[in-house]
Order: structure tokens, then C-alpha cells, then sequence
């Protein structure tokens, strides 16, 4: 929906991260930072073409039944789709809002990258500024994840998808926050760049919820 | 196939439908009033305040997606649907076009909506029912009047059959005395459904200045002062 009336969108150049040697270092892939299992609200305003639209999310995530993710626009639900366990993406519901192709390969990648465990990851090198790098295997397509964790490998700050070199998607860990008193933060505020349209992600609402 | 007006179409009608109906046609009634009357009591506030309640009802998910605000209208055609939880938005119209605002880092931010000419069409026809004219448009819902002992009921059903590949019926509870609206539920085709509970609705009350401006809405808080609402 908020694509499909923008007209044509602009492609964002996004320049790749330079990755200089590892200076030795030792880090460990990150691991999941929020609750095995919990329901959240998110709040979305997707810019493309030069015109922004709105959306909430509702998220669902237990280890029995994956990421299961719900877009709700004013006009009504747009997307309803889950990531399983296995990784694998079923689609719930497709509407005459949003084409399935889009859930498929774009709102399917925001909730794998934002919100699912990040792979098993190697060691990249570092930036300048000191952070660490650690990537993927590439994928079938080539695509490779790169995150740029703090200097002290405590959790993932940047996220970029590279193939064939090029970088063209990133997303940026803006904020961090405790929905519980006294539970750790979690990531509630995200800025992703990717090739066609930029996207602000918020965690508005976070329950961790007990095992049934 | 046309699929840009096609989705305007649909756009325009269901985004209108959560604050209230839009038109009727073919209006029929068990109700000891009419459509119309219905329209003219309602025609008699020049402004509303209201708090509203919105539980989106999906059906793979357990428990509803809940949000609440406040609903502002001023004849002819000032509209402010502003969300407060979970999240802060507003959606405000001065007659003559419409701006959406979001919360955060701390300010509001303005966005550069799409679609502004089909939220300004969306927002003239919620200002067409608050203004009371139920029955002008006989063109796109079939109504039905109902009436029990907590007050009538208006079911809108889509004439259109693609609009109705997606939202089944709208029904628009009102007030016994027809001065509110008391509750509007929105039923999608395959179940799901949105329930909108709206309270402490105040009519006739003094709108500070700006609190229709497209570039610094008056904060809602004054509003709520000005509805005798406020904390």
C-alpha cells in the first residue's frame, strides 16, 4: 500500500561499510536480546519516493511459533506473516493493500534483520572508530550481513546486507530502552536505509510474557 | 486494470470508515426515527470533543492491537484524530487540507504524507457525518437502521463489490438521545474487525485557537482544558 501509491521511489545510495583488519580482538556473534518470548507494538513511518506513510506492527514471538508480525495501516491490515522457527517465511494473510512479493522481500527482511537472532557470524575486522565487525556466510544469492558491534562486543549497533560488495540495506540501532523495571534494554528504536524507501521503526510497546 | 484509483478508492472509504460512517442509501429502518433525523440531531453540535478507543481485532492474534486519543471537530470540515497510546500521532485537517504529525526524540515531526489529496477527500467526508448529513450520498453503502434499548444503530454496508473484498459492514452506534456516537465497529471481510468506544464526548465547546493548524497544532492538553476535561 504505501509503496504502491508513491509512484516511482528514488534509490538510496548506501556506501559500505570499510572494514579495516581485526586487531585481535575476540568477539562472539551477538545474541538474542529480547525475551524468548513476549508481544510487541511497534509504530513505523516508511519514507519512499519522497513521501511518508505510517504503520503499526504487532509482533508475537515464542520459540514454538517463530516471529509472527501484523501490519496495520489506517486503511486496514496490510501484511500478516511469520517467520518460523526454522526459518522458513509463511504467509498469513495477503491483502489488495500490499503486494505479496513486498511482504515476501521487504517486510520479511526488516523483521529477520531487526528482530530475529542474527546467524552464526566470523570475524570481519573493525572500523576506525574501534567497533567490531562480524559477517555471515554469504547466502544463496550472495548476500552477505555484516554487523558492527561496540568495542566491547556487547550487542549489535549496525546491520548491513552487502553482495557482490555492494551495500544496499543498513539498518541502525538508534536507542535502547527497559519495558520491564529492572529487566535488561532492548533495542526500541531503529533507522533502516535500503535501496528504495527508508524506514523508522519504533518499539512502542514490549510484555514479556511467561511459558504457557 | 486501473490499480492506483482503484486503491485510492478503497483507501478513501476505509480510512474514513473507524471515525464513523460515511453515506447511505437505501436506508432501511425498524427504528422509530429516520436516517434523516437521525442526521439532523446530530447536525446541532458546531463542535465535538471525544476520547476514543481503538482495539483492532485480528484474527491469528490472541489479543487486540489497542490505541486511544482524542477526536476533534469543528464545522465545516475541521478534523484532529489524535492518537496518545502507545504511541503519539495526530491526523489533523483545517477544511482545506490535511497534515499528519508523529512524536519523536522528544518533538514533533511533520511527515510528508502520500496521498494527501485522498486523506483530505477521506477527512471531508468524516467532516460530512460529525456535520450530520448520514443520508446525503446514496451512492455508496446500503443502511440499515436498528434500535434497542441502548440506542440506534446504523449498519453500513459497501455497495461496492471490491470494497467489500476487504470490509463487510460498519455499524455506527449512537447515543439513545442521538447527540453521540457512542461506539463504531468496522468488520473486515474474513473476520477481523476494528471496535472504536468513544467518551467523555463534549459538544458546542469552544475550540482554542490552532487546534486545527497544519503547522503547530494547539497541544491537546489545552484542548482538553477547553472541553473541562483536562487533568
Amino acid at each position: 500500500m504505501v509503496i504502491a501509491t508513491a509512484g516511482c521511489a528514488t534509490l538510496n545510495t548506501i556506501a559500505p561499510l570499510v572494514v579495516l583488519p581485526a586487531d585481535g580482538r575476540a568477539a562472539s556473534s551477538p545474541g538474542n536480546v529480547f525475551p524468548a518470548r513476549y508481544r510487541a507494538v511497534q509504530r513505523a513511518i516508511v519514507t519512499t519516493g519522497g513521501k511518508q506513510f505510517t504503520c503499526d506492527g504487532l509482533l508475537t514471538v515464542s520459540p514454538e511459533g517463530g516471529h509472527h508480525l501484523a501490519l496495520v495501516s489506517s486503511f486496514g491490515v496490510v501484511t500478516d506473516l511469520r517467520i518460523k522457527p526454522d526459518g522458513d517465511l509463511e504467509l498469513l494473510k495477503i491483502t489488495p493493500l500490499f503486494p505479496e512479493d513486498w511482504s515476501r522481500n521487504i517486510v520479511a527482511r526488516d523483521l529477520r534483520c531487526l528482530f530475529v537472532s542474527p546467524p552464526k557470524l566470523q570475524s570481519a575486522g573493525r572500523l576506525a572508530d574501534g567497533r567490531l565487525v562480524l559477517e555471515s556466510a554469504a547466502s544463496g544469492d550472495g548476500t552477505v550481513a555484516r554487523y558492527v558491534l561496540a568495542p566491547d562486543g556487547a550487542g549489535w549497533q549496525e546491520l548491513e546486507l552487502t553482495r557482490r560488495g555492494k551495500a544496499f540495506y543498513r539498518a541502525t540501532v538508534k536507542h535502547h530502552r527497559s519495558f520491564v523495571p529492572g529487566a535488561a534494554e532492548v533495542p526500541d528504536a531503529f533507522d533502516v536505509v535500503a535501496e528504495s524507501y527508508r524506514l523508522e521503526v519504533r518499539v512502542v510497546a514490549l510484555t514479556a510474557e511467561a511459558t504457557p | 486494470m486501473n490499480y492506483g484509483r482503484n486503491m485510492r478508492r478503497i483507501i478513501r472509504i476505509i480510512l474514513a470508515a473507524p471515525v464513523l460512517g460515511i453515506t447511505t442509501s437505501d436506508a432501511q429502518t425498524n427504528a422509530p426515527v429516520s436516517l434523516e433525523q437521525l442526521g439532523g440531531a446530530m447536525a446541532r453540535a458546531e463542535t465535538l470533543f471525544t476520547h476514543f478507543v481503538q482495539e483492532r481485532h485480528l484474527s491469528l492474534f490472541n489479543e487486540p492491537l489497542r490505541s486511544e486519543g482524542f477526536l476533534c471537530f469543528q464545522k465545516p470540515g475541521r478534523i484532529r484524530w489524535e492518537t496518545t497510546s502507545p504511541y503519539k500521532s495526530i491526523l489533523v485537517s483545517d477544511g482545506s487540507g490535511v497534515a499528519q504529525f508523529e512524536w519523536a526524540d522528544g518533538k514533533w515531526k511533520k511527515l510528508e504524507i502520500g496521498l494527501g489529496d485522498a486523506l483530505q477527500n477521506v477527512v471531508s467526508q468524516i467532516a460530512g457525518v460529525m456535520d450530520g448529513r448520514f443520508a446525503g450520498d446514496r451512492r455508496n453503502y446500503s443502511a440499515s437502521l436498528t434500535h434497542s434499548s441502548e440506542g440506534y444503530v446504523v449498519k453500513l454496508v459497501p455497495q461496492n463489490a471490491m470494497v467489500r473484498r476487504m470490509m463487510a459492514a460498519i455499524e455506527v452506534h449512537l447515543a439513545a438521545d442521538l447527540k453521540g456516537t457512542r461506539r463504531v465497529v468496522l468488520r473486515e471481510t474474513g473476520g477481523d474487525f476494528t471496535d472504536i468506544r468513544f467518551s467523555e464526548q463534549v459538544a458546542n465547546l469552544v475550540m482554542p485557537p490552532r487546534s486545527f493548524d497544519r503547522t503547530a497544532p494547539m497541544d491537546i492538553e489545552t484542548i482538553r482544558s477547553a472541553a473541562g476535561k483536562g487533568p
